[in-house]
C-alpha cells in the first residue's frame, strides 16, 4: 500500500514512536487521525502539522474509542490504515518480597491498567476499525505494536502478557480479516529512546539493557517508524511479528 | 560482617566489594531492586541454612540488616 493519499488512525500519536510515526505519515501526505489521551501534547502536535486530526481519547474506554472512530471516519472518509500504538509501561515483580502481608501481590489495579491500556485498547479501536472497512469494502492494514518484552520480561507481567496478546491478535485478524484484503502486522521493538521509556524504567536498568544489546545502544523512534512504513507498504506482508530489537535476546 | 558475605553481597548486586559496608543500605545499590532482593534471600539461606519468613525478608534493606539476621539466626 502506497501511504500518499490514504487516511490513518495513530493511537498515542503524541509522543514516543507514534509521534515520529505521525510525523513521517503526514509529510508523505497521508492524513492522520491522532487519538491521544494528553490533549496539550495533541494541541502542540496540532500546531506542528495542522492537516492531523486531533482526538483526545483514552483509548481503554470503549465508548470513548467507538466515539473517537466514528468521528475520525466521519472527517476522513474512511481509513485505509490503523496503528495501535498507544501503550504503558509499569514494572511489578510478581510478588514484591520488599513488602509485608498482602502487599506482597501484584496490584491487581495496575494488572488492569496496563492490560486495558495496552490490549483492549487495540481490541477496540480494531473491532470497530474494521467493521467499518467491511461495511465499507475499504482494503487496509492494521499494525499492532508490539514489543520484545512478548518474549517475557521479568518484572513486567502485565505488559509482557498484553504484548503477547497483541501478537496472537495479529495473528488472528490476519486470518480473519485477510479474505476481504485487510491485512495484519505486529512490530515488536526493543528498547527504544523515547520519554516513555525514560520514565518506565531507571536509568541504570536502561544502561543495563544497552549493555546487553549487540549494537550497545537503544533504537532509535525513526528506525521503529521504518519498520511500520515497511508493514503497510509491502502488500504480503501479513500475520507476522517484525522483531525490530537490535538483535537483543531478554 | 565477613569477608565471605560481603563479596557475596557484591556478587548478587555486581558491584565491587569496596561498595559493601556496614553502613550501605539498598539506596546506595542502584542494582538491589525486587528482582535482585530475590536472588539475595536465595542466597542468604543457601549459603546459611536458614529459612526467612516475609516480615524478616522485607526487613532486609540494608548490609546491617543482612548481617544481623545472619547473626540471629546462626545463634537460633
Amino acid at each position: 500500500m502506497d501511504i500518499l493519499g490514504k487516511n490513518s488512525i495513530v493511537t498515542g500519536g503524541a509522543a514516543g514512536i507514534g509521534l515520529a510515526l505521525v510525523r513521517k505519515l503526514s509529510s508523505n501526505n497521508c492524513q492522520c487521525a491522532v487519538l491521544d489521551i494528553d490533549t496539550d501534547s495533541l494541541m502542540r502536535l496540532s500546531k506542528e502539522i495542522p492537516n492531523i486530526i486531533p482526538i483526545t481519547c483514552d483509548v481503554s474506554d470503549p465508548h470513548a474509542v467507538e466515539n473517537a472512530v466514528n468521528q475520525a471516519w466521519a472527517e476522513l472518509g474512511s481509513i485505509d490504515i490503523l496503528v495501535n500504538n498507544a501503550g504503558i509501561m509499569k514494572s511489578a515483580p510478581l510478588v514484591n518480597l520488599f513488602n509485608k502481608g498482602a502487599n506482597r501481590l501484584h496490584s491487581v489495579d495496575l494488572w488492569h491498567q496496563v492490560i486495558n491500556t495496552n490490549l483492549s485498547s487495540a481490541f477496540y479501536l480494531t473491532s470497530h476499525v474494521a467493521d467499518l472497512m467491511l461495511q465499507n469494502r475499504t482494503k487496509g492494514v492494521i499494525i499492532n505494536i508490539s514489543s520484545i518484552a512478548a518474549n517475557g520480561n521479568a518484572g513486567q507481567t502485565a505488559y509482557s502478557a498484553a504484548k503477547a496478546g497483541l501478537n496472537a491478535m495479529t495473528k488472528v485478524w490476519a486470518k480473519e480479516l485477510g479474505r476481504f484484503g485487510i491485512r495484519c502486522v505486529a512490530v515488536a521493538p526493543g528498547f527504544t529512546d523515547t520519554s516513555g521509556g525514560s520514565q518506565a524504567l531507571e536509568q541504570q536498568l536502561l544502561s543495563q539493557w544497552v549493555e546487553k544489546a549487540p549494537l550497545r545502544r537503544l533504537a532509535n523512534p525513526n528506525e521503529i517508524v521504518d519498520s511500520i512504513l515497511y508493514a503497510i507498504s509491502n502488500d504480503y506482508c501479513n500475520a507476522t511479528v517484525l522483531e525490530i530489537d537490535g538483535g537483543l535476546v531478554l | 560482617m565477613t569477608n565471605n558475605l560481603q563479596q557475596l553481597l557484591a556478587q548478587i548486586f555486581r558491584v565491587s566489594t569496596d561498595s559493601i559496608s556496614n553502613n550501605t543500605t539498598m539506596d546506595d545499590i542502584p542494582g538491589w531492586d525486587s528482582l535482585t532482593h530475590m536472588d539475595l534471600i536465595v542466597a542468604l539461606e543457601q549459603q546459611y541454612n536458614f529459612v526467612l519468613d516475609g516480615d524478616e525478608i522485607a526487613d532486609l534493606k540494608s548490609i546491617q540488616a543482612i548481617d544481623d539476621i545472619i547473626n540471629k539466626k546462626s545463634k537460633g
